[in-house]
């Protein structure tokens, strides 16, 4: 407890004070639900609007990262992904769970080029550590048939990849293992935006630079999901640390939001949300974020 | 004895809520074409009479999400509510009595504040789930 507390003395007072309160609530309640009756920190921009009593921190999927990567065409960069050979040095839960997310989010991207060998590798490393982190409700032998049988359809594999990731997100909630699931979460995001700043620092493209500036919202979203578990282990609270220390670099980003009234179809049941929003990101704020978000990854991956 | 009998009693309470659960995801799944990419989450939560559901989320320019949004609360109307994070309203299917779903296409990257409600303040405690996909 004093070595998580010395290291949470390093953040500044406001975001130190929500992990620490949020980690309090937690540690008082029976098990750490996302579903709870407390006051949780109210979204800062409504909090007079409503009285929030129960928070959901949904984060972006990491599936559109690839789409975006897809559609600007961007060569194939083998650093990018993490080894398979990396799995059999996940022996804790923390480890596994957290890789899985990361190896699906892998999986995706391999998927868009084409990689059918490597594809098969990856599944295989997933269904390994879904066994060892017993969620072959979700990963059983019918989606593994499934995912082979379409490893050639871009399309197909994507949807059957991003429901199998939903089922077994579903199976960890209702047993509870929200600490799991949340971890598998923390992977993807931070492989999807890993694989983001690599693109940006060798392409330049400014469109995925602005998709990494976009990111604010979302890692406050992941540090919200994951602050309850702070205290659980070290492991937890040295990722929540350099995610928190992470969250303050995207402060630097400049952002604009201009509000226009949307068109709804209503035959159609569509909404055309026309409000603009602008992201300045320096070449400063890109390099650090890089280095840290590959700073967290490979605490993650080695 | 009494001891197996809380264990019993536990463990029903638990297959029934898993149950629960499970049906209200077959009932989001009917609004939530195959076209549609989840984004690899579930989000489901129980909701009492004076209680509300708050998300917030990102939402990527150039594409059209869906949300569909279930409950198994009885004698009320599941609402749901989209708000940009200046406070602006922007849609509620209350004004689409009370469509179960709805398509939402961005221009530009915006975050939303999404709440869920029932609308009857007598109504029957159950459980709420929301899916969010993007159309493919």
């Amino acid at each position: 407890m004093i070595e998580t507390l010395t290291m949470s003395l390093r953040l500044p007072k406001s975001k130190l004070a929500l992990v620490l309160i949020s980690a309090f609530l937690a540690s008082c309640k029976p098990s750490p639900k996302q579903d709870n009756e407390t006051t949780q920190p109210a979204a800062d921009t409504l909090s007079t609007l409503v009285k929030v009593e129960n928070a959901i921190f949904p984060i972006p999927s990491p599936w559109q990262v690839v789409n975006l990567i897809q559609k600007n065409n961007i060569p194939f960069n083998e650093s990018c992904i993490n080894s398979t050979k990396n799995y059999q040095r996940y022996t804790t839960s923390f480890k596994q769970a957290v890789n899985l997310g990361i190896y699906g989010t892998d999986l995706s991207y391999l998927n868009i080029y084409d990689k059918t060998q490597e594809s098969l590798q990856y599944l295989g490393v997933i269904k390994k550590l879904s066994e060892q982190l017993r969620i072959t409700e979700s990963f059983d032998e019918k989606i593994f048939e499934r995912i082979e049988n379409n490893i050639e359809n871009k399309d197909s594999l994507i949807k059957i990849i991003s429901d199998t990731y939903a089922s077994s997100d579903l199976y960890l909630k209702k047993n509870e293992r929200y600490d799991i699931s949340a971890l598998v979460v923390a992977g993807c995001w931070v492989e999807s935006l890993f694989i983001m700043t690599k693109i940006a620092q060798e392409h330049n493209d400014r469109e995925i630079i602005n998709r990494i500036g976009e990111q604010k919202h979302p890692l406050d979203n992941l540090v919200e999901l994951l602050t309850p578990f702070y205290y659980k282990s070290t492991e937890f609270a040295n990722l929540l640390d350099s995610l928190i220390d992470l969250a303050y670099e995207f402060d630097g980003i400049i952002y604009s939001y201009t509000y226009r009234e949307p068109i709804v179809d209503e035959a159609n049941r569509v909404i055309t949300i026309r409000s603009q929003s602008r992201v300045v990101m320096s070449e400063y704020h890109l390099k650090i974020i890089s280095k840290k978000i590959e700073q967290i990854r490979s605490s993650l991956t080695e | 004895m009494q001891r197996i009998l809380i264990i019993l009693t536990l463990t029903l309470f638990s297959l029934n809520s898993f149950s629960q659960i499970e049906q209200l995801k077959k009932t989001c799944s009917i609004n939530f074409p195959s076209n549609y990419i989840s984004d690899g989450q579930e989000y489901f939560a129980a909701l009492k009479p004076d209680q509300r559901i708050e998300f917030r989320t990102t939402f990527y320019a150039d594409n059209t999400y869906r949300i569909s949004a279930c409950t198994n609360a009885k004698k009320g109307k599941l609402v749901f509510t989209v708000y940009d994070t200046e406070k602006n309203l922007l849609f509620t299917n209350e004004s689409f009595n009370y469509s179960p779903f709805w398509d939402f296409r961005f221009t530009s990257t915006v975050t939303c504040i999404i709440q869920v409600d029932v609308k009857n303040p007598q109504f029957i405690p159950g459980y709420v789930m929301l899916l969010i996909g993007f159309k493919q």
